[in-house]
């Protein structure tokens, strides 16, 4: 097990940037979240957890040419840093190995 | 293309972190954006304040982590300093009195949240520039004519020419007259509205460009001017445009009819163009024809100008009254006898002041109402923060204890009266929001610039501001009641060891003082306004308003059909049905303005020569209309219906008017005549000999009762009540609008249609304007008085309910501190009522307190409502008994709760407590 662990929310938004992949910026990270997962999270919440991201790393950031859609501001848009992906895999593993053999205890009604 | 709100969009650029701040504005936009392309922008908007405060609130507060927490430590205490942990200590602390957060957040709302709404129409209306281009070089031009009994007059064409051709210090002068008239065509039904009739000139001194097609110019004015069979370009509103012509770019080019006149029109103004008045559709080309100029026939039109760069308007003012004499001579009516007569004085003021106008007297109390209001809130607010303290010093001394220095708690008292205010401040602007829209629509319409009135950046500067300033104030409070307790001394005696300190008492006390006191100030201002506002409605109008319906009509005037051909039929129609008692028509009715008013000589004693006489008012009437009106006869007969009199010029006169001309006797007899503004007789061609020769003076007939005409203050008005008759009373001038009264046995606005239906079939050209109640008319006349003292009752009732509060307060903070010393009483044999009264002492020492200081204030401050106070004293002592009367009766109210509870204590109870 990494010495750090990933809440919930910090996994879901890494794995939301690796599916959008090169256009990954809030809003379609917050829209990413929101089809797959099935849940509407806070948007407030998905800016910290990036902002938390990149203090540790996991992610990096950079703007954009400003938008005129967006009234004059620019995109911030984002990457997964290999930390990143390696927390991701990590994080995939322990579920996995916490997983095995349960899925017919959860099959059950 | 649709903005993001702008409200949302400054309190997310103040409030989030710089690092945050423009991803996140960014993609709301973005959002936003998508949004007003596929859905209703009511419903976009309404996602942008939602998402805008959801944001905020998540960044801002951030939440109980969840999975694994940190362990709590000494260090957690003190507010850290990175990040979304800054305000970690002061949002847990804040959690733990959720009660106290509340209140702190609803009262600093509320007071700040009306404190911003009065903030936002003072500062459109009375501080904030007229929307023009250099608006500080605009001025108003006028006159006074003493002579003629006229403070205020406008220009005559004379006058202007003269200024136009000679002044230096103001670059550009344009006149212009407002009138009402008749749009018809295009398959739309025919609308009254108001025009503005101007030259190229005026648009030059407001420097305006058109939205579409172009302005007046100067060739415009040159081919043939008067000759009525050039089309006369006119110009739109944008309103106008949008509402009649759907927006159509085509309309420039296009004739429309007006009066029935073709008229071209040439282009439309901008949006928002709003002068003379936001209720103009349409400007028309005049300009004043030179071949009949004259230095003081009429003195009519409205002027305005804009001064050279540097001048200011007194100077242009004084240049003007030193051109004035200049003049004579160069009309024929400009002799010296004339001019030494009428009295001439130029004035010049800016444009802003004529515009603003009396709104000042309305908006400044208000200002001053609510901010009595923000001191009553930050008392109130200060007082908790305060009583909260005391029960704090434990958990603070404990930090203490742990190592937090003063640095630190500073930080943390700051940090959470920081998100206090902020909370506070956007409950304010919600309010505010929501507040303004209400206000703009139940303000006098009279209140000038309420079409620019709107949250912008000022105003939500305005309330960061103060809720900053409250942040500020209240984190210094903590920290200066907090210093003075001692540490050990508080560790050891815990809660009960601060509330005891004499200093921190009288500093509670001195609160609630000022807070009584603050409301009693409040609480005398409103009952002046309520009182003063009660009275005029108890002002007897001279007539019975109840029942009446009033409809504005307009009337294109032809040579072939009278004013009496015209509104005869249509009377007749009208009281043929069955709900109406009566009806007939006059050329206005009392309270609604547009009365026409000349000089008027009596022809037996006449008038000494060189002596000017006063105007009065001229209405024309279709007989019948003092019995509608319910308007008595004092004096002999009332023209009633089908009543004829045997005087071939019979006139009525209103018994203030006989009372000045024929006092002591009888008026009815006396030969009047109505005179030209400039002083002339009215001369006219007698078609039976072509001779010119002064029409026949008037006689008076009857004298009707005394009836408040321009507005329930002023007094009884001076009239001439003309029949409509044949032949005509009055030869030399016709009415071109009527204004129907009908009076109704049931609800007067249920005739509106029929009589609508009437109107447009008897004549196609008459057009109906406004349609209202007299009594809607009579309330109408005090909206300004009734405004006011709305407002102020409601700032009052919120400071008297937030001194009860404060007062409360401190009393049940008094029984609780005392109830050991109550057992010990009670349990010594005192009487319960003993024990009440002792109770009540404190309360009754502090609100003495504060109300000597409330009169005191009070006897200064309501000076400043004496404009608006009829027929009262603003130190009225029966208003100021009342007033202390109700704060002393709260107060006592607010302090006898608690102390009733101390009565019940049981001693034996409150002796173990202790």
């Amino acid at each position: 097990m990494p010495k750090e662990t990933l809440a919930e929310l910090e996994f879901l938004v890494l794995l939301a940037i690796l599916r959008v992949g090169d256009q990954a910026y809030g809003v379609p990270i917050a829209e990413e979240i929101r089809r797959r997962a099935g849940r509407s999270v806070a948007r407030a919440a998905i800016y910290v957890t990036l902002r938390r991201l990149e203090e540790r790393g996991l992610v990096s950031s950079w703007f954009g040419d400003p938008v005129a859609e967006r009234g004059g501001k620019a995109r911030r848009n984002y990457r997964v840093e290999p930390a990143g992906r390696e927390m991701v895999r990590a994080t995939r593993d322990a579920f996995r190995s916490m997983w095995e053999g349960l899925d017919p205890v959860l099959e059950e009604v | 293309m649709l903005r993001f709100p702008l409200i949302p969009r400054a309190l997310l650029s103040l409030l989030l972190p710089a690092e945050l701040r423009d991803e996140i504005v960014g993609d709301l936009e973005e959002l936003y954006r998508e949004r007003t392309m596929t859905g209703p922008h009511g419903r976009a908007r309404l996602w942008a304040w939602r998402h805008s405060v959801a944001v905020l609130v998540g960044v801002r507060v951030p939440r109980r982590r969840r999975g694994p927490g940190r362990p709590p430590s000494a260090r957690a205490a003190i507010p850290r300093r990175a990040g979304n942990g800054r305000n970690l200590g002061a949002v847990r602390m804040l959690r733990k009195s959720p009660g106290f957060a509340l209140m702190v957040v609803l009262t600093l709302g509320l007071g700040l949240g009306a404190a911003t709404a009065i903030f936002a129409l003072v500062n459109t209306i009375l501080i904030q520039p007229l929307p023009y281009t250099a608006s500080d070089r605009l001025v108003a031009i006028k006159h006074a004519a003493p002579g003629l009994g006229l403070e205020e007059a406008g220009l005559s064409s004379g006058t202007f020419f003269h200024y136009q051709a000679h002044s230096e210090s103001i670059e550009t002068i344009a006149v212009y007259h407002e009138d009402v008239e008749t749009l018809s065509g295009g398959g739309e039904a025919a609308e009254s509205i108001r025009i503005a009739a101007a030259g190229p000139d005026f648009f030059r001194v407001l420097d305006v460009r058109p939205a579409l097609g172009r302005m007046f110019t100067e060739e415009d004015g040159r081919p043939g001017f008067m000759n009525q069979t050039w089309t006369i370009p006119v110009l739109l509103s944008h309103e106008l445009w949008q509402r009649r012509y759907g927006g159509d770019p085509a309309v420039v080019g296009q004739i429309i009819t007006i009066d029935e006149h073709q008229r071209e029109v040439v282009g439309v103004l901008p949006a928002g163009f709003a002068f003379p008045s936001p209720e103009t559709q349409i400007w028309r080309l005049s300009l004043p024809p030179p071949v009949t100029a004259n230095f003081a026939r009429s003195l009519d039109y409205e002027a305005i100008g804009r001064l050279r760069a540097g001048v200011t308007p007194a100077a242009a003012q004084a240049e003007l009254t030193r051109l004035l004499p200049s003049i004579e001579g160069v009309y024929r009516d400009a002799t010296p006898v004339r001019m030494a007569e009428v009295k001439l004085t130029p004035i010049v003021v800016p444009l802003k002041d004529a515009v603003i106008g009396g709104a000042g007297a309305v908006l400044w109390p208000q200002l001053g109402g609510v901010g009595f209001l923000m001191l009553v809130v930050f008392a109130n607010v200060a007082t908790l923060f305060l009583v909260r303290g005391d029960y704090r010093g434990h958990e603070v001394a404990v930090r203490k204890a742990l190592g937090a220095g003063s640095t630190d708690l500073l930080r943390l008292f700051l940090s959470e009266a920081t998100l206090l205010s902020a909370a506070g401040g956007i409950l304010a602007l919600l309010l505010a929001n929501w507040g303004l829209s209400a206000l703009v629509a139940f303000a006098p319409v009279e209140l000038p610039r309420l079409h620019e009135v709107r949250m912008d950046a000022w105003v939500l500067g305005f309330a960061a501001a103060v809720a900053a300033a409250a942040a500020l104030i209240f984190a210094l409070c903590s920290v200066l009641w907090r210093s003075r307790s001692g540490l050990t001394a508080v560790l050891k005696g815990g809660a009960a060891a601060v509330t005891e300190t004499r200093g921190r008492r009288i500093e509670h006390r001195g609160l609630v003082v000022v807070q009584v006191a603050l409301a009693l100030v409040l609480l005398v201002g409103s009952a002046l306004m309520v009182q003063s506002f009660w009275r005029l409605l108890r002002v007897d109008p001279g007539f019975e308003p109840e029942g009446l319906l009033t409809v504005e009509t307009g009337l294109v005037w032809r040579a072939e059909r009278g004013p009496k051909q015209a509104y005869d039929p249509l009377l007749a129609r009208i009281r043929s049905l069955a709900a109406v008692r009566d009806a007939t028509a006059v050329s206005a009715v009392p309270l609604a303005g547009g009365a026409y008013t000349y000089p008027l000589r009596v022809v037996e004693p006449a008038t000494r020569p060189g002596e000017a006489e006063p105007l009065v008012e001229f209405k024309f009437f279709t007989p019948g209309y003092l019995q509608v009106m319910g308007i008595p006869v004092v004096d002999g007969v009332g023209l009633a219906r089908g009543e004829r009199s045997t005087q071939p010029h019979p006139v009525i006169v209103s018994a203030a008017l006989a009372r000045r001309l024929f006092p002591g006797g009888s008026a009815i007899g006396k030969e009047v005549r109505r005179l030209w503004p400039d002083g002339s007789e009215v001369v006219m061609r007698d078609p039976a000999s072509g001779q010119r020769r002064a029409v026949p003076p008037f006689t008076v007939v009857g004298v009707a009762g005394d009836v408040r005409e321009e507005s329930l203050r002023a007094g009884p008005a001076e009239i001439v009540y003309i029949p409509l008759l044949e032949p005509a009373v009055e030869m030399s001038i016709v009415p071109t609008r009527m204004t129907l009264v009908v009076r109704t046995d049931g609800a007067p606005l249920s005739l509106v249609r029929t009589v609508r239906e009437f109107v447009a079939e008897l004549d196609p050209t008459m057009s109906v304007a406004r349609v209202r109640t007299m009594d809607a008319i009579v309330a109408a006349s005090v909206a300004r008085e009734r405004f006011l003292a709305v407002l102020l009752l409601s700032a009052t009732s919120a400071s008297l309910f937030l001194g009860a509060v404060g007062i409360w307060g401190v009393a049940a903070h008094a029984v609780q501190r005392r109830t050991r010393e109550i057992g010990v009483r009670i349990a010594l044999g005192a009487q319960r009522s003993q024990v009440l009264a002792t109770m009540l002492q404190e309360s009754v020492r502090i609100v003495s307190i504060g109300v000597a200081l409330g009169l005191a204030t009070a006897a200064a401050v309501t000076r400043t409502l004496r404009p608006l106070l009829f027929e009262m004293s603003s130190t009225d002592p029966a208003t100021l008994c009342a007033a202390t009367a109700l704060i002393v009766g709260t107060a006592l109210v607010a302090s006898w709760l608690p102390a009733r509870r101390a009565t019940r204590v049981d001693p034996v109870i409150a002796l173990r407590s202790g």
